[in-house]
């Protein structure tokens, strides 16, 4: 079915149209989302906050872009959101480990290895994050956008609200920083 | 070329922005210094991690999780003044109480003994009891007295 068609069903509050819909973009949000928060789990709910409010905001798409940019921007968005609110929340999960509540695990950075998996590989993985979640979160999203998710600069400057030559300086900035953090990181450990 | 000048050019080494003499002492560099070697190895291959990665795959449930999450959104709940107010002010508000409580029992126990203490449950009349009380269990009627003066009477027999 025609997207366009499918976001006026949904419109109609179709639920069968929806659920089309979701079953189509869900690994897209699903992806956009787990790039930037680097956790399975956070990404399950973000997404699903994506889908929550593309239902209920419906009627704000004009159809000026294409679905899946303003999906990319919903889910951008959502992610920076849940990540603005995770910092807020940090003061009192410390102080849920202070007094013995390990249900609530400080931070999915500090997740431990499970049995099996490639060490030096997830090594470098929570190196690379660390080194993006430096970075302001400009430069954080287009570097993702551009290298994870594989959008051409015109696509992430859509995306982003920003122009195209914007979106150049942003990731070259960008880089030269997480090269940096990258340096430094690796001197410490 | 010495660590910190190689540090300083590993970026643009990376990005292959180096003449073809830097590339050189470069890479003498890495052959010749362990701790850069190692750098070098970490470095580049978590610069290679910034890549399409494996797409995560689609979820056989997806939609009947989110139709839940909505159902249960819609569903009556607190409100949001009132949750707020329950994480964030009651929860650090209990674990300071018990904070205060814990420190405060344990200035309490650590002032001396309970019948000292202006807070102590114990009064004139309950000491009474337990020392009536204390009385009964020697079935013999004596009076109570210390066991260091059976020990006397006992070295007084013995210098008899």
């Amino acid at each position: 079915m025609d997207d366009k068609i499918l976001l006026a069903k949904i419109a109609e509050k179709d639920e069968k149209a929806f659920q089309i819909f979701v079953e189509k973009y869900h690994q897209l949000v699903l992806n956009v989302c787990n790039n930037i928060l680097n956790n399975y789990d956070d990404a399950m709910d973000v997404s699903q906050e994506v889908f929550i409010k593309i239902y209920e905001s419906i009627d704000s798409f004009r159809g000026d872009s294409k679905v899946t940019t303003w999906l990319y921007r919903v889910s951008v968005n959502k992610s920076l959101n849940y990540l603005r609110s995770r910092k807020k929340q940090k003061l009192f999960t410390s102080l849920d480990v202070i007094f013995g509540d390990d249900n609530k695990s400080s931070d999915p950075e500090d997740k431990e290895l499970k049995p099996g998996e490639n060490i030096e590989l997830e090594e470098n993985k929570k190196a690379l994050y660390y080194a993006l979640r430096k970075l302001p979160e400009k430069q954080n999203i287009a570097i993702s956008l551009n290298n994870f998710e594989d959008l051409s600069y015109k696509e992430i400057s859509e995306v982003m609200g920003i122009s195209v030559s914007e979106v150049g300086v942003l990731i070259n900035r960008g880089k030269k920083k997480l090269q940096k953090t990258l340096i430094d990181y690796y001197k410490k450990n | 070329m010495n660590c910190k000048e190689f540090k300083k050019i590993l970026p643009d080494y990376i990005d292959k922005k180096l003449s073809e003499k830097q590339i050189e002492e470069f890479q003498n560099h890495i052959e010749s210094c362990s701790n850069c070697s190692i750098l070098y190895q970490k470095f580049n291959n978590t610069f290679n991690l910034l890549k399409p990665k494996a797409e995560i795959a689609e979820h056989a449930f997806y939609f009947t999780r989110l139709k839940q999450k909505i159902e249960n959104r819609n569903s009556p709940k607190e409100s949001i003044f009132i949750s707020l107010l329950s994480r964030k002010l009651v929860q650090p508000a209990i674990y300071l109480a018990s904070l205060i409580i814990a420190v405060y029992i344990g200035i309490l126990i650590g002032s001396g003994s309970a019948t000292q203490n202006q807070y102590s449950e114990l009064n004139n009349g309950d000491k009474d009891y337990i020392q009536t009380f204390a009385e009964y269990q020697y079935l013999n009627d004596f009076e109570i007295e210390p066991i260091e003066n059976l020990l006397i009477d006992d070295n007084n027999i013995v210098e008899e």
